[in-house]
């Protein structure tokens, strides 16, 4: 009888309540012995580029007054555990994700080049923290005056 | 004992759920293989590959981005245990021209066809 019981509670809660297991995995992360290979001053574009593939972005960078380029590669391979209570609203999964936006648990590497197409720089990191400053900025909306 | 197991199978069918969704078409290798930095124009990729998804301008130069991803999720649901698994990979293509539109450097990733169906204990990509 209790056992009945609580499989009533169980399927009556499945909408609302749910112990959720979920692991999200994108990109194959860059090795760090192939970044340890890319010595800035030393390894040019080519070289960077046959090492690690194609970056997921590449961004204008000026260095010494002169336009280069910044690559930033990326992954992520997140396990979640948790537990949900929510309102039982159909949710659509989203149909692939959103390529501009950078997930704040994606990791990832930074390269630098100088005008040369030489590398200057490598940063390792959260991929968010590391290009704050360097991801193109959206043009804002213009506020119209009253 | 197989029509109680025939009833479990039943009751956990409506459950699951496998999908895939893409994004553009996968890259061709051949396609990506015949262009020669120092040779091949900007012209000449997009006659071959077609537009790009991305053209990013670096001072007098740019690159552009070519990419085709998919993504496969694997659900299962039991009652109150959710099991998802969401994989995503990507085919991309960098092409860096110069000041003359000419190809200076080709970075490719050819992945596209590597995301698996799996549950969140699975190791993947092994």
């Amino acid at each position: 009888m209790r056992a009945v019981a609580a499989l009533l509670v169980a399927l009556a809660c499945s909408g609302c309540l749910r112990v959720a297991w979920e692991r999200q995995s994108r990109h194959t992360p860059v090795t760090s012995a192939a970044l340890e290979r890319l010595r800035p001053a030393e390894a040019d574009l080519a070289a960077c580029l046959a090492e690690l593939g194609a970056p997921l972005w590449v961004w204008e960078h000026v260095e010494d007054g002169r336009a280069s380029a910044v690559l930033a590669y990326g992954w992520y391979d997140q396990r979640d555990l948790g537990l949900r209570l929510s309102i039982p609203v159909y949710r659509a999964l989203s149909a692939s994700f959103e390529y501009d936006k950078i997930d704040e648990r994606m990791r990832g590497a930074v390269l630098f080049f100088g005008p040369d197409w030489r590398l200057t720089a490598r940063r390792e990191g959260l991929l968010r923290d590391l290009t704050v400053e360097l991801r193109p900025k959206r043009p804002q909306p213009v506020e119209e005056d009253a | 004992m197989r029509t109680g197991l025939l009833a479990l199978l039943l009751t956990l069918a409506p459950a699951c759920a496998l999908t895939r969704s893409t994004d553009n078409r996968p890259l061709a290798r051949e396609s990506l293989a015949a262009l020669e930095p120092g040779r091949t124009t900007a012209r000449e990729v997009v006659e071959r590959l077609g537009a790009p998804v991305e053209v990013v301008q670096l001072g007098k130069r740019s690159a552009y981005r070519y990419q085709f991803s998919q993504t496969k999720r694997a659900v299962l649901f039991l009652v109150v245990l959710a099991f998802q698994n969401e994989d995503a990979r990507a085919d991309r293509a960098w092409l860096f021209f110069d000041e003359e539109q000419v190809l200076t450097h080709v970075g490719i990733t050819l992945e596209g066809d590597q995301p698996e169906y799996a549950m969140p204990w699975e190791e993947l990509h092994e």
